[in-house]
C-alpha cells in the first residue's frame, strides 16, 4: 500500500504528524512556521490498481482487436462498433470508446465532459465592438466586424458555465449604433 | 439557445495564472463547483481552457499563508504617508495632485486590508499537483473548502484520525520493512517549492555596485542640501540612470544565484525606489509646469529650475530630498550587510544539479 505525506510548499518540510491535517484552524508548519492548513482525503491512501491487461488470442477464430489483431476482444466500441481488448477500451462515464472516436468525440465536442479549450467568440465580438472606442476612427471598419463576427458565430459555443448570448446581442447593438453613427455624421458632413 | 451544460456553482475568488515563462503574461483563473468535479477554468479574454478534477481523484488541499499582502500594505502605507507629507508642503494645485495620490494609495490600504490575508492554494491528484490563483486569500479559501470538502466526502468517504494517524504511521515504517534500500528515506511529496534551485554560479557583482551606488547616491543627494549647483543636479540625474541600468541587470542575474533571499528582495526593493522616484520626479514636473509652463519640454530649464531652489525654503522639496536620502542610505546599507552575512552563513554553492521534475515521491511497500 502506498502512502504519501504532503510538504510545506515554502520549505519542503515534510507534513507527516497527523495533528498537521484536517483541523479547524491553522497550524505552523514544523519547519518554517508557516500559517498552513492542509486536508487530506482517503484517496491519498488510496491502493493503486493495475492498469487493465489485455489477454492473447488463444483459440483461431476467436474476435480480437481491431487495433491489437493478437489480442482478444472483450467489448466494442460503443460509437463505431469495432472490437477491443483491455488495453484499447477506454471507459468514460459509462461509455465503452476506442481512442480514435474519443479523440474524435473530443474535437468535436460531442464529449462535453472531455472539452478543455474553447474559444470565446461572445468576448471576441464585444472587445470588437468596444477597444476601438478608444480610438473611435477605427470604428468605421471595425463597427461591420463587429456585427460579421456577431451574426457569423451566433450558434458558437458560448461560456461552458453560463450559457448565454448576451455579449453577442450586446455586440451587435454596439455595431449597429457605430454604423448607424458614422452614416448620420457622414451624411451631415456631405450635405454641408 | 446555445447548448447548455452542466450545472455549475461560481466558486469565490479569481486570481492570475502565469503562462509559462512569459513575464506578465496571465490568464484570468475561476474555480466553478461541479455535479462530480471542480472545474477550474482559465480565461485570456477571447479564449477559455478547462481543468477538471475529480472529487474521488482529489487526494488533497493545502493553504498556506503567504505575506505578499502585509508587503502591499506597506507599499500603499508608504505611498501614502510620503505623497501626504508632500501635499502638506507644496501650492494648492500641487496639494490636490499629491492628496489624490494620497487618498488613492489609503484605498487601496483599506481593500487589501479588508479582503484579508492572502494565501497560496494547492490541489493534490495521484498525477497532478495544481496551484489554484482564485484562492488567494485566506477568507475566500475558508468558504472554498467549506463548498468542495463536502463533495469530496460524499465521493470518497471521511478520513477518520486515527485512520490517518494509522496510515501515516505506516508510511513512515513501511519503507523500511518492504524495501530495505529505501529504510528511513520516507519521502515526502515534494510539492514544487518556491525556494528556486540554484542553477547559476553568479556571485553578486552586480549586487554589490548596485548597493555601493545607493550609498554614493545617499550622499549625492545629501549633498544637493546643501549646494544648489545645475552640475549637482546633472550628477544626480546620471546617477539616477546609472542605478537604474545596474539594478535591472542585478535583478536578471540573481534569477537562479545562491544569493540570500534579503539581498535578492532588497534589489527588487531599488527598482521600486527608482520607479516611485520616476513617478514622483513627473509629478514634480507636472507642478513645475504649472507655475512655468514650457519647462516640460525643456529638461535643461527643469534642471535649473531645480538646482536654484533652495530646500530649506521649499518644504516639499526638502521632503522629496530626505525620502531620497534615507530611502537609499537604508537600502544600500542593509544590501551590503546581506550580501556579507548571505556569504559567511554558507558558500555562495555553484550550479547545483536540477531537481528531480516527479512532484510526488511516495513510500510504497
Amino acid at each position: 500500500m502506498s502512502v504519501g505525506v504532503l510538504s510545506c510548499t515554502r520549505c519542503q518540510a515534510p507534513l507527516d504528524r497527523p495533528n498537521l491535517y484536517n483541523t479547524a484552524d491553522p497550524v505552523s508548519c514544523p519547519g518554517c512556521g508557516a500559517l498552513l492548513q492542509a486536508e487530506l482525503f482517503p484517496a491519498a491512501f488510496r491502493e493503486e490498481s493495475p492498469g487493465p491487461q489485455a489477454e492473447n488470442v488463444l483459440v483461431e477464430g476467436e474476435s480480437s482487436c481491431f487495433y491489437h489483431p493478437n489480442k482478444k476482444a472483450v467489448i466494442p466500441c460503443e460509437a463505431c462498433g469495432r472490437f477491443l481488448c483491455a488495453l484499447c477500451d477506454l471507459e468514460l462515464r459509462g461509455q465503452h470508446l476506442c481512442p480514435a472516436c474519443l479523440e474524435r468525440g473530443q474535437q468535436k465536442r460531442a464529449l462535453k465532459h472531455l472539452e478543455n479549450y474553447r474559444v470565446r467568440y461572445d468576448n471576441l465580438a464585444l472587445l470588437v465592438a468596444l477597444a476601438p472606442l478608444l480610438a473611435w476612427p477605427f470604428t468605421l471598419l471595425t463597427a461591420p466586424a463587429t456585427v460579421f463576427l456577431a451574426v457569423r458565430h451566433w450558434n458558437s459555443p458560448t461560456s461552458y458555465v453560463r450559457p448565454t448570448r448576451v455579449r453577442l446581442v450586446l455586440a451587435i447593438i454596439l455595431g449597429v449604433l457605430q454604423m448607424a453613427g458614422w452614416m448620420m455624421g457622414l451624411s451631415y458632413a456631405f450635405r454641408n | 439557445m446555445p447548448e447548455s451544460g452542466p450545472e455549475y456553482r461560481r466558486l469565490p475568488g479569481r486570481g492570475l495564472r502565469r503562462i509559462g515563462r512569459i513575464p506578465l503574461a496571465r490568464t484570468s483563473s475561476r474555480l466553478y463547483l461541479g455535479p462530480d468535479h471542480l472545474l477550474s477554468i482559465d480565461s485570456s479574454g477571447y479564449a477559455e481552457q478547462y481543468r477538471r478534477f475529480y472529487y474521488a481523484d482529489i487526494q488533497a488541499i493545502l493553504i498556506r499563508k503567504t505575506d505578499l499582502g502585509r508587503t502591499w500594505n506597506f507599499v500603499w502605507s508608504a505611498l501614502a504617508l510620503v505623497s501626504g507629507l508632500l501635499a502638506l508642503g507644496v501650492g494648492f494645485a500641487a496639494a490636490i495632485v499629491f492628496a489624490s495620490v494620497s487618498a488613492a494609495s489609503v484605498l487601496s490600504l483599506l481593500i487589501n486590508l479588508a479582503r484579508g490575508p492572502t494565501c497560496q492554494a494547492h490541489l493534490r491528484t495521484a498525477v497532478h499537483l495544481e496551484e489554484m490563483p482564485s484562492v488567494n486569500r485566506l477568507p475566500i479559501a475558508r468558504k472554498v473548502l467549506a463548498a468542495v470538502k463536502p463533495r469530496i466526502e460524499e465521493a470518497q468517504g471521511v478520513l477518520a484520525p486515527e485512520v490517518l494517524a494509522e496510515r501515516l504511521a505506516q508510511g513512515a515504517t513501511g519503507a523500511a520493512v518492504a524495501s530495505p534500500e529505501r529504510a528511513g528515506k520516507s519521502v515526502p511529496w515534494a510539492v514544487p517549492s518556491r525556494v528556486p534551485t540554484v542553477t547559476s554560479s553568479y556571485a553578486g557583482g552586480w549586487h554589490r555596485g548596485l548597493f555601493a551606488l545607493l550609498l554614493v547616491d545617499g550622499a549625492e543627494t545629501a549633498l544637493l542640501l546643501f549646494i544648489q549647483h545645475v552640475s549637482v543636479m546633472l550628477l544626480s540625474s546620471l546617477l539616477t540612470g546609472i542605478l537604474s541600468i545596474v539594478a535591472i541587470l542585478a535583478v536578471i542575474r540573481q534569477q537562479g544565484s545562491a544569493l540570500s533571499r534579503l539581498a535578492k528582495g532588497i534589489a527588487w526593493a531599488t527598482l521600486g525606489y527608482l520607479g516611485s522616484n520616476f513617478v514622483l520626479g513627473n509629478v514634480v514636473l507636472v507642478v513645475l509646469s504649472a507655475q512655468e509652463p514650457g519647462i516640460a519640454s525643456d529638461q535643461w530649464r527643469y534642471l535649473q529650475l531645480l538646482a536654484e531652489m533652495d530646500p530649506f525654503e521649499t518644504p516639499w522639496y526638502l521632503g522629496l530630498l530626505g525620502y531620497s536620502i534615507v530611502t537609499s542610505t537604508c537600502l544600500g546599507l542593509t544590501g551590503l550587510l546581506a550580501l556579507r552575512y548571505g556569504q559567511n552563513k554558507g558558500s555562495l554553492a555553484g550550479p547545483a544539479p536540477p531537481a528531480s521534475t516527479l512532484p510526488m515521491n511516495r513510500t510504497s511497500p
